[in-house]
């Protein structure tokens, strides 16, 4: 008798469980975060979202490849709090599948926002709405959208928050911003090259690439990588939606640095 | 003798050379159908609609065809079906004489896959006007058109040319609200071709969900 009420227990929590994985609701879990607890106006701080992704779904990077939406941020911010650069984003993953590649995040992901305070206006708190919206897919696709808001107090003494360690640890990891003056690319008939003529000093050798800029190359061709000392080119098959190509390109540049660890950066060429 | 030999062999090298060439050119030109370019030629196909018409592209030489692959569970579809942005697109461009057909290559048992009832159905609901709904489950068809979402466009003109590949407008949202502001790309290829004139947009990056292909 025990035993069939704990198969059926068994039973039953498994299709609840199975219930609350396909609950559309509940496919993403939104929260926020910041650095600090009290700031003095004046400083800087550090914003983060935690999109959860349910299991075997995805979302997308600010270039969702294929198909699919960029995720969003809107932020509502009080008068005299500004942001400060672009949004932080962690290195999205190829996601395959029929021939095509997305970019996008099987698996929970961060995406991290500085904001700086005015010494003009005077503040007793801040409060910060982040306005998120995605497409979420698995075999089919949903949009949501969600809030999420924080408080930070405004005092004399700036207080660390005990999610700052987390925030800097993803920090450390996110790629850098990159300032190329000599990196430039040419589009041909059908291949695009990159040439990597300056790269940050700790680069021993780029890994991988990522073209930011959406419909320039074909998702699913070969990235081509020719590493030489201190530069390397990059040759990726163009997309034919490519009609105009840009003057510049945004990438993401993976690479091992000279200890073998992995890293990463981002920057801008132009074509000349 | 010798000699006799090596040039049986030469022979049956020019032979085998001979064979191995047909069975190349043979195989390449069953395989390699280029995919759909804007400005070349429009690849044709035979594809059944939901009744089980055939309906041969090449057959609908003369006319302006739209080709738009749907997927009518997929949130973009959505969004311009029941806005009625689609049917109102192939309402007045079937009125003009062109042939809207629009492609379904979910894999069987995929998302977009639907029975004749369960089509019927949502057709009725959402008084579509397209000029057939063809099935290509094999997706064969979207692949030789280069369809990765849905939706995606593609407008071929009287000469059986590509003369647009892309996304049905320049907002890439699921949201109804960006009709409105949205510049239609196909509404302005169509009537650019029709009134002579040059198309502006030849091609744009399509926008939606991916393609319920079957898994190879």
């Amino acid at each position: 008798m025990k035993n069939i009420a704990l198969t059926i227990i068994t039973i039953m929590f498994a299709f609840c469980h199975n219930l609350s994985a396909e609950n559309t609701d509940e496919l993403v879990d939104l929260s926020i975060y910041s650095n600090v607890k009290q700031l003095q106006i004046g400083s800087d701080f550090y914003i983060a979202i935690k999109l959860s992704v349910a299991d075997e779904w995805h979302i997308y990077w600010k270039n969702p490849g294929d198909s699919g939406l960029p995720t969003e941020v809107k932020w509502t911010l009080p008068k005299g709090v500004e942001k400060v650069g672009g949004l932080k984003w962690q290195i999205p993953e190829r996601i395959e599948w029929s021939g095509m590649v997305n970019y996008g995040f099987e698996h929970d992901v961060y995406l991290i926002q500085k904001f700086k305070t005015s010494r003009v206006v005077d503040l007793q708190s801040i409060d910060i709405t982040a306005d998120v919206s995605w497409l979420i897919c698995k075999e089919k696709c949903i949009p949501q959208n969600d809030k999420a808001s924080i408080k930070i107090e405004v005092g004399e003494m700036f207080e660390k928050s005990s999610e700052n360690k987390m925030i800097q640890d993803l920090l450390a990891k996110a790629p850098k911003t990159f300032k190329a003056v000599k990196s430039n690319f040419k589009a041909g008939k059908e291949k695009l090259e990159i040439r990597l003529l300056d790269m940050p000093n700790d680069v021993a050798e780029v890994t991988d690439l990522f073209v930011v800029t959406d419909e320039i190359v074909e998702n699913n061709s070969k990235v081509e990588i020719k590493n030489n000392s201190n530069s390397a080119v990059v040759e990726l098959k163009l997309s034919p939606y490519a009609s105009d190509m840009p003057a510049e390109l945004e990438l993401l540049v993976l690479y091992k640095d000279k200890n073998g660890s992995p890293k990463s950066y981002e920057t801008i060429i132009s074509n000349k | 003798m010798k000699q006799l030999l090596v040039i049986n062999k030469g022979l049956d090298m020019k032979k085998i050379s001979l064979v191995l060439a047909i069975i190349l050119f043979a195989t390449t030109a069953i395989f390699a159908k280029d995919a759909a370019k804007v400005g070349s030629k429009a690849p044709d196909f035979v594809l059944k609609d939901k009744d089980g018409v055939e309906h041969k592209l090449s057959d609908y030489a003369g006319k302006y065809v739209v080709l738009e692959w749907v997927n009518y569970d997929c949130p973009f579809v959505k969004k311009h079906y029941e806005s009625e942005n689609m049917q109102k697109l192939q309402r007045e461009f079937t009125k003009k004489g062109v042939i809207w057909l629009s492609v379904c290559s979910s894999a069987e048992g995929k998302q977009g896959n639907f029975t004749k009832d369960e089509l019927d159905k949502k057709q009725k609901d959402f008084k579509t006007a397209e000029t057939a709904y063809l099935i290509d489950e094999s997706g064969e068809v979207g692949k030789l058109y280069n369809a990765k979402v849905t939706p995606d466009m593609a407008i071929i003109n009287p000469n059986q040319e590509v003369i647009y590949l892309g996304a049905i407008d320049n907002i890439p949202s699921a949201d109804k609200s960006d009709i409105e502001k949205a510049d239609n790309y196909v509404m302005k290829a169509l009537n650019s071709a029709m009134n002579g004139e040059t198309v502006e947009v030849k091609s744009s990056k399509p926008y939606g969900c991916g393609i319920k292909y079957a898994n190879k």
